[in-house]
């Protein structure tokens, strides 16, 4: 993966909604352990079945999420695409870490990059940011399982008689 | 007038022509039926009426009218149960259709009680009052004789004076008689009625008789089996969509449409085609429809009265509310014949009541306004011919036909026409656009006529009539930012706005135009040569999400509603909406999230539409008609009932 890690700027963080939330103290413990990415059009982000390592958030660019369905002639199905300010990588945070996705970066993007195993300490020492955090992935997770029910609806096809 | 009398009205009316109408003995109820003499009246009967019960009983008397209402009512005679249309015909290879008028023989109707007489005044609201007259209607009610009578007894289920539609016939009469057991009073009502009566043995009534009369009227009132209080109904029920009542009675409603049959006033209808088997001929048949029935609200695949109580809810909201909004007055008259002929004895006035007992708070309705009715009384169903000239396959399954219409033609974006096929049937397809003077109909194969339609050929010809429906507002785009939000087929109503808008020279700051647009798959994007030309617009965003990708799709993936979230919403934008309900639903509370004033929002709705004209009442949507009061609705007249389920 192309990528390089860079300290994150406070001006950044003060756009993104989930720092915006948190306040300035625990913003600041969140933009100390993580750093900002930048990653090429036309690479993967992370694939199905590994380790889920870090939590995202996309600052710029555009983000595919697929499942792998084994027997299908394109063997891999893209579920959602996450785009500007949205979070990605809720496995990070899940018991088995494992990821559920591969990620395929579209278009060439830039993401915070918050580690799992540093996010999961801050959050058990300081169980008020953990909630916050908690909270917020809780809505991702829940817009994600709004958005496949829709999908699987299928409200733009045809209904049988 | 003395009780023989009335054999020299029946006579004299019979030898100025008229047919006459009037009640008689048949299958064991008295029917409205055609007659010649007195002796054809059921003189000395009477019905017995309760909940679900109707028995003839003899009289002590030797009254003519001594029976309150039957099954039937005037409505067969105007409103024919099952009529032809319109007839279309194969000419040196091209369809034609003619309007059909059946001739019409004058009817003179012997017995027209004042609720009866209230229900032809409703019903030519609908029919004649209207925008657009319905010929046939309208020309039977022109030569009618009414002979009314009025009530001096009521019955079990009479609530007429609740309704103040009777017991006294006030008007809309020619003559109107009442019945005392050795004379009759006459009243005339027209110069017709008094040319008549002036050949009738008649003397002038004295004091004691004219009491009578009042006496006999203020009896009626008295007897009334049932009442109902209308104060603020309409409201009351609007606001009682999900009051527990509606569940209890879907228990033991049967979805029959007895009610919807018997009743004076119900006007909804259904439209076949009858074609028969060689080529060539084929007719257009309309025929009573209920609401109880499922097919009232279907159309390709969904049915938006799925459930007994959906159905039995609109019937109730209709009759006793959103009628007001629609036509200025009640569609009740208080006759009891849906009450009697109910097989499980259903009464409204009791559901009504209980209603009321148990009731939250009235909801504000559409307030009612006459409309202009269109002077040059062109047949409602008269059809053009219209060839095609160019076919564009946009999916699989969708087409754009381009038609050339004669000059005189003017439509504006979102209004929709009425597509035909001869022994197929006739659809609403909204207008998609218009290039080069060609009219142009975006279609989707869902049904029998949309199949046909979409798979015609360049100068192959169809029916047109049109265009209908209410217009987007594109004056309300200039000088500010307009999102337009759109799934599926729903981009079709709105790409003549996008040609109009992306025709401008807009500020990309502060008049950008966003296109959300959300489809199932890449295959079903329709347009995509405008959607790439729009693009390339500095003032134009286009996002294209879609349900499924396909390899290569290096677009959004997802649904409008995520897509939307990423956009910028402004509040002093103009929103315009057309999709999938559940999709508009969805969008409606994000916007409604984002703080956008609900006048900003405007949406285009779809339900099952016959006529285009507010007469059939398929597309009934609460207080609405989608054919003439929408399709495209601000979103503050919507909002007291978009999103809740049966209707």
């Amino acid at each position: 993966m192309s990528n390089s890690a860079i300290r994150i700027d406070p001006g950044l963080t003060r756009e993104m909604e989930l720092f915006r939330e948190l306040g300035e103290e625990d913003a600041a413990s969140l933009a100390a352990i993580a750093s900002l990415r930048e990653v090429a059009g036309k690479t993967d982000l992370f694939s199905q079945g590994d380790a889920a390592d870090s939590l995202y958030i996309l600052v710029e660019g555009r983000i595919s999420l697929a499942i792998q369905v084994p027997g299908r002639a394109h063997a891999e199905s893209v579920v959602s695409t996450v785009s500007t300010g949205e979070l990605l990588g809720w496995s990070a945070l899940l018991p088995d870490r494992v990821w559920q996705v591969s990620a395929h970066v579209i278009k060439p993007s830039r993401l915070i990059d918050i580690p799992g195993a540093e996010l999961r300490q801050l959050c058990e020492r300081n169980c008020g940011l953990g909630y916050k955090i908690a909270t917020r992935m809780l809505a991702v997770v829940g817009q994600r399982l709004t958005e496949s029910r829709v999908q699987f609806l299928d409200i733009f096809g045809q209904t049988s008689e | 007038m003395p009780t023989e009398g009335l054999a020299v009205l029946l006579s004299l009316l019979s030898q100025q022509g008229f047919r006459l109408v009037g009640p008689r003995i048949g299958n064991g109820a008295i029917l409205y039926d055609q007659i010649e003499t007195v002796d054809d009246l059921p003189v000395g009967w009477t019905d017995k009426q309760a909940p679900g019960s109707y028995r003839l009983e003899k009289r002590a008397d030797n009254r003519a009218f001594g029976y309150v209402v039957g099954p039937q009512s005037w409505k067969k005679e105007l409103f024919l149960p099952r009529e032809v249309i319109q007839q279309s015909s194969l000419e040196t290879g091209a369809y034609q259709w003619q309007p059909v008028t059946a001739p019409v023989s004058p009817t003179a109707f012997i017995g027209v009680r004042a609720c009866d007489l209230a229900a032809i005044g409703i019903q030519d609201r609908v029919f004649v009052s209207a925008e657009q007259a319905d010929p046939a209607y309208d020309a039977r009610r022109q030569s009618a004789f009414i002979v009314a009578i009025n009530c001096t007894e009521a019955g079990e289920l009479c609530f007429c004076d609740s309704m103040g539609s009777g017991p006294r016939a006030e008007s809309d009469f020619d003559l109107c008689l009442t019945e005392f057991d050795d004379y009759f009073l006459v009243e005339t009502g027209s110069e017709k009625g008094a040319a008549i009566a002036r050949q009738l043995p008649l003397k002038a009534a004295s004091d004691a008789e004219k009491s009578d009369l009042s006496a006999g009227i203020e009896q009626c009132r008295q007897q009334m089996g049932r009442s109902l209080n209308t104060e603020g109904l309409p409201e009351l029920l609007f606001g009682n969509l999900n009051h527990p009542q509606w569940d209890k009675v879907a228990d033991s409603c049967l979805a029959c449409g007895n009610c919807t049959s018997v009743c004076p006033t119900c006007f909804c209808y259904s439209v076949e085609e009858v074609a028969d088997l060689g080529v060539g001929a084929a007719e257009r048949e309309r025929s009573w429809d209920s609401c109880f029935l499922q097919n009232h609200s279907k159309i390709h695949g969904a049915t938006f009265q799925s459930e007994i109580k959906d159905r039995y809810r609109q019937w109730l909201t209709h009759k006793f509310g959103s009628w007001h909004s629609q036509f200025g007055t009640s569609g009740c008259v208080g006759c009891g014949r849906c009450i009697a002929w109910c097989p499980v004895g259903i009464d409204p006035t009791e559901q009504i009541e209980a209603i009321q007992q148990d009731a939250a708070e009235p909801v504000a309705l559409p307030v009612y306004r006459a409309e202009a009715p269109i002077t040059d009384r062109r047949n409602l169903f008269e059809s053009t011919v219209a060839k095609i000239t160019a076919i564009k396959a946009e999916t699989d399954d969708v087409v754009t036909l381009a038609l050339d219409l004669p000059g005189n033609y003017h439509y504006q974006q979102g209004q929709f026409n009425m597509l035909a096929l001869p022994g197929l049937g006739e659809v609403p397809i909204s207008v998609s656009g218009d290039s080069n003077g060609q009219i142009e109909h975006t279609i989707r194969d869902v049904g029998a006529v949309t199949a046909a339609l979409t798979s015609l050929k360049a100068n192959d010809t169809l029916g047109l009539r049109g265009p209908y429906g209410t217009a987007w507002p594109l004056a309300k785009t200039t000088g500010r930012p307009v999102t337009i939000i759109t799934g599926g087929i729903g981009l079709a109503p709105l790409r003549g706005v996008m040609r109009n808008l992306a025709k401008q020279i807009r500020n990309p700051d502060s008049e950008w135009v966003s296109l959300v647009y959300g489809a199932r798959e890449e295959s079903g994007l329709l347009f995509r040569d405008e959607l790439e030309q729009w693009q390339r617009n500095p003032a134009i965003k286009v996002a294209v999400t879609l349900d499924r990708a396909s390899p290569g799709w290096s677009g959004n993936i997802g649904t409008v509603t995520t897509l939307l979230q990423r956009k910028q919403l402004p509040v002093d934008g103009l929103y315009l909406i057309c999709g999938p309900e559940v999709m508009m639903a969805a969008v409606i509370r994000q916007l409604n999230e984002a703080e956008i004033a609900p006048e900003n929002i405007y949406l285009s709705m779809e339900r099952n539409m016959k006529c285009a004209a507010g007469h059939c009442g398929r597309c009934q949507y609460g207080p609405y008609f989608i054919c003439k009061d929408g399709p495209v609705f601000n979103y503050p007249q919507l909002d007291f009932l978009f999103g809740q389920q049966g209707f």
